[in-house]
């Protein structure tokens, strides 16, 4: 990106000097550096050569992508109960301060024996382990949380997450299937709006497999979308919110040449 | 709290705010947050009703369009019906030429222009606000850009709601939209105008988006469609022959990027949009319209603001902010953030509706008449606006009657009298309210030292997204809310005060001629005829998969799910299949007529409205669609709903609180862009899709429904000999270089690398 440089600034100049004044405030751990690279990004992608999308994406702009709107109590994940769960070789883990915080999650629901969406809602997440990771690199978790948890000791979900391909070798996009105490299930549940205002709908655990939650922590970005979308839409969905940077952002979305 | 306590809450002037808001922040173990819960309510005593006048919008000044502009040279690239005006070529950066497929039309001819084009420069911005006197809100806003000669920035200041636009009809503008949101933000926007006849490249569609540092150059026709007709099986338009009882009147911008519309728009990107004609001078001059300067425009949003005192728990922006003003000298008490939770898929609610960005505003009127602009900007809340005077001592309220003269886009025909004005998201209202009925001697005892307090009030119970009439009383769930009780139940806590208006007797009189009545005729209306072989599409809203869907699908931005034949007109029939939950379905590019519809009333008496012509029975059994009703229920349910229509008819002035609500909620004698489905609902629509090939969009309103996919494209074409065996089937939408200013190849027609769906 760097080499784009000069063409930004021939291009772009009263942009970005508007943009920095504007965002730049005097004192604050951002620098001004890393909001001129913010401003330009987009700007170098515009003069730069279209990219191989088969290559890994490109750097990130900052490494701080949240900047100054990340302060105490000012995530989305706030909204995340911090239960402990178990995993499915039994670890005890905190969800949000050992899985979540200041990561890039992909989230879904299942249960084993579920047999409506469930298998749909976990393929789609063996096959998103699968590419998000050419875009995104391998930093990146899959969470599945059980909505029957009575059934789904961490034995059963062992076998259904080797069922998935999600296997014992869990160092690089490692996907945790957790299991836990009904309550804290729930407020999982409902904290990331899988509920239904109708008691009725609420209480059928069939209705709360067939959306999937992704979050990139850091950047303080949360989306959801339903289970059924095509792969393209289901990925530049995710990308958009998990990505770092323009490039990986819309890294299947081909930018102007 | 009683009716007395909540009418003396809201008379009072006095209360002092914000003196002291104990909120803890969120803590991890607290799961879900709801806008009632203690740490996030503002509480409503703490803010002072009636303390602050309402502020006058302001308006956006188009200026000629310079050669330094260089329009289309932008990132986003303007619209390709842009260059139809300028066969030249005269523009130093050129088009890039049409790719195979691509949108054709229209011709020039099929846009009206009296005049050159000029040019507005928005930018959306982030930035810090007072909502609330004394807290300092971050807040997204547009600002217009003003320039030099030379064309060097002199200023932009960003606002919520954005500045308004006043043009006129047949006087195209090009709208160059800049994303100034801080980078950190990455908040991609889509800016589009609702309620026009826009080209598809400037309609603000939800992939159309503008990334952090890009700009847009949005191109506003501001002109009506041809009309056309059916020739063969070739529908052709009609030289010359504007249809110009097409000409909108209230419309409004708003956010519509893909998957974070809801934030946007939550957090402050929407404007309103005015076009004026000839027509409406014309009414204003016989003193049929008020003057200009009796309108009054109110955008209605509703937040939940999170009270933050603690400076360390700031945003930075905000933090600054109030440390300047601190050190300036100001009382501040500390942040109010909008709280925007990104897991409420159910449509967010707030609990402090803002008119015009600002809470409970108050506004000087004199015993005149007005025409009030009402705007729905919320996300997810219904209202059921009324207007009441408070008796200074009893507290007391009596109802105003007003003339209903428009809905969404369009003027009527002929006003409608009517105590209330129910309106969901994005629906627009335009009220003809005259003060002066106050002068008369039954409301004498409304005065005090020659003032009169008006409330404008909302009397709808929302608690949650699915819509009004949920909460306490499910059985309500089905109906059109109660708008209009003789008294408030003394347990009654939902009725919202919105604005205060202090009329003014005495003084100096200027007399007012104003005279809207139910007879004048504002704008002439034309019912649509059902040609026959019609196209009938059928599009049921339901709940699936723990989201919403439309014909079991959801919206997918490489699938236009219609594809038709541009000019054509076609009959569409919504259903409504999704248990209590609400839905107003929005179609953009047109207008539609209603010519059926079953539903509910607030009586929970089922209405059928049929226009005379449409033998909705035979029409359905003919082609094989399900209707609900037979036709004996078809009859007596109509029949029904005419004599409930004629009641509500025959009020008198002595009666004023008579039993009534908004009759255009469904009407088949005017124009519709944005439909209410209720629980259960029906409606049958005539559409056209003319001047402009797709994509377009429909969706649901609720945007947090929209943001889940309840929506759908739509992709008119020209017909030819390649489109015409394919015309009816699910389609990819088509062309690139209407989705960014290059000839890259559509995304749609690559897979992303890792296998097949
Ligand atoms: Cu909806």
């Amino acid at each position: 990106m760097k080499q784009d440089s000069k063409l930004v600034a021939t291009t772009e100049t009263s942009e970005s000097s508007v943009a920095v004044q504007q965002t730049a405030p005097a004192r604050r751990r951002v620098l001004t550096a890393s909001v001129l690279a913010g401003a330009t990004a987009t700007a170098a992608l515009w003069a730069s050569a279209r990219r191989d999308k088969a290559q890994p994406a490109a750097t990130t702009e900052t490494d701080d992508p949240a900047g100054m709107f990340l302060v105490p109590g000012s995530r989305h994940s706030d909204a995340i109960p911090d239960v402990p769960l178990l995993t499915q070789t039994g670890q005890t883990v905190r969800l949000y301060s050992d899985l979540i915080r200041d990561q890039r999650v992909l989230i879904s629901f299942m249960y084993c024996r579920c047999q409506g969406i469930c298998p749909a809602s976990s393929g789609l997440m063996q096959r998103l382990r699968k590419i998000l990771p050419q875009y995104l690199g391998p930093d990146l978790r899959l969470l599945s949380l059980t909505l029957d948890p009575e059934h789904d000791t961490p034995r059963e979900l062992q076998r259904y997450a080797r069922a998935f391909g999600s296997g014992d070798d869990q160092t690089t996009t490692p996907w945790t299937f957790l299991t836990g105490g009904a309550q804290q299930i729930e407020s999982v549940r409902t904290a990331l709006g899988y509920r239904d205002p109708d008691p009725v709908i609420d209480a059928d655990r069939t209705q709360h497999a067939a959306m999937l939650t992704f979050g990139n922590d850091a950047a303080n970005r949360w989306g959801t979308l339903p289970v059924g979308l095509t792969e393209l839409q289901t990925v530049s969905g995710i990308l958009r919110v998990l990505g770092n940077s323009t490039a990986e952002r819309f890294a299947v979305v081909p930018r102007p040449v | 709290m009683d009716r007395r306590s909540f009418l003396r809450s809201v008379g009072q002037v006095g209360t002092v705010a914000g003196a002291a808001v104990a909120a803890p922040a969120a803590t991890q173990a607290e799961g879900y947050r709801r806008c009632a819960d203690p740490h996030l309510k503002f509480v409503a005593e703490q803010v002072t009703k009636w303390a602050q006048e309402l502020r006058d919008l302001n308006y956006v000044q188009p200026r000629e369009v310079r050669a330094t502009d260089h329009i289309g040279a932008v990132e986003q690239g303007v619209a390709p019906e842009w260059y139809w005006f300028h066969p030249d070529q005269s523009q130093p950066h050129q088009h890039p030429p049409l790719a195979p497929g691509a949108a054709r039309s229209p011709r020039p001819q099929h846009i009206r222009r009296d005049a050159d084009e000029q040019i507005v420069e928005l930018a959306a911005c982030d930035f810090v606000t007072q909502i609330i006197p004394g807290w300092v809100t971050h807040v997204l806003g547009y600002g217009e850009v003003h320039r030099s000669a030379d064309g060097k920035e002199l200023s932009c200041q960003p606002q919520t709601p954005g500045p308004a636009f006043n043009v006129r009809l047949f006087h195209p503008l090009i709208v160059r939209v800049h994303n100034r949101i801080d980078p950190h933000l990455h908040l991609e926007v889509s800016v589009h105008q609702h309620g026009g006849h826009i080209p598809a490249h400037s309609d603000g569609h939800p992939n159309f988006l503008i990334l952090p540092g890009e700009r847009r150059d949005y191109f506003y026709p501001n002109s009506v469609p041809l009309q056309a007709d059916l020739q063969g099986n070739q529908w052709v338009p009609r030289d010359g022959e504007w249809d110009t009882n097409e000409t909108q009147s209230t419309m409004w911008y708003h956010d519509h990027a893909e998957d974070i519309t809801a934030h946007n728009a939550l957090m402050g990107l929407g404007g309103l949009y005015f076009l004026r004609d000839s027509r409406e001078d014309e009414l204003r001059q016989q003193g049929i319209l008020p003057a200009l300067d009796h309108e009054i425009p109110l955008v209605l949003k509703d937040v939940c603001l999170q009270p933050i005192t603690d400076e360390s728990l700031m945003l930075c922006k905000v933090r600054d902010e109030v440390e300047k003003l601190k050190k300036a000298g100001e009382s501040i008490h500390g942040e109010a953030r909008i709280h925007f939770d990104p897991f409420d898929h159910n449509g967010t609610l707030g609990n402090l509706v803002l008119v015009n960005g600002q809470a409970y505003p108050f506004k000087a009127v004199r015993p005149e008449a007005y025409w009030l602009r009402l705007l729905n900007a919320s996300l997810a809340r219904f209202y059921n606006l009324e207007f009441w005077a408070v008796h200074p001592t009893t507290l007391k309220h009596r109802r105003l009657t007003f003339l209903r003269f428009g809905r969404d886009s369009w003027m009527f025909q002929h006003a409608i009298s009517q105590t209330s004005v129910f309106l969901s998201m994005a629906n627009r209202g335009d009220v003809y309210l005259d003060f002066a009925q106050c002068l008369a001697e039954d409301w004498k005892e409304y005065w005090q030292d020659d003032q009169l307090q008006v409330l404008m009030v909302s009397t709808l119970n929302q608690k949650d997204g699915r819509g009004p009439g949920h909460g306490d009383n499910e059985a309500t769930a089905t109906e059109l809310p109660r708008g209009a009780a003789n008294e408030l139940p003394e347990d009654r806590t939902d009725s919202l005060p919105l604005i205060q208006f202090r009329v003014q007797r005495g003084g100096e009189v200027v007399p007012q001629p104003t005279h809207m009545t139910e007879q004048v005729e504002l704008r002439p209306h034309e019912q649509l005829a059902i040609p026959e072989n019609v196209r009938v599409r059928e599009f049921n809203f339901e709940r699936g998969r723990g989201a919403w869907q439309i014909n079991h699908r959801f919206y997918d931005s490489c699938t236009a799910n219609v594809v038709h034949d541009l000019w054509s007109t076609e009959l569409w029939i919504l259903r409504n299949r999704s248990g209590g939950w609400w839905h107003p379905i929005h179609i953009h590019l047109e207008s539609q007529q209603q010519i059926y519809v079953q539903a509910r009333n607030q009586r929970g008496e089922r209405i059928v409205l049929k226009r005379p012509d449409y033998d909705v029975h035979r029409f359905c059994r003919d082609r094989n669609i399900q209707l609900e009703l037979s036709a004996e229920e078809i009859e007596t349910a109509d029949e029904k709903w005419k004599s409930s229509f004629a009641e509500m008819q025959n009020h008198s002035s002595d009666d004023p609180d008579k039993l009534k609500f908004d009759q255009t909620v469904w009407n088949l004698e005017i124009k519709h862009d944005t439909h209410v489905l209720g629980p259960n609902t029906e409606v049958h629509l005539l559409m056209r899709f003319r001047t402009f090939e797709g994509p377009f969009v429909f969706h649901c309103h609720n945007l947090n429904h929209e943001d889940m996919r309840m929506m759908y494209q739509m992709d008119p074409r020209e017909r030819t000999q390649s489109d015409v065996s394919v015309a009816d089937e699910e389609l990819r939408v088509r062309g690139s270089h209407w989705y960014f200013a290059s000839n890259a190849p559509h995304h749609c027609h690559e897979e992303p690398s890792g296998g097949a769906v």
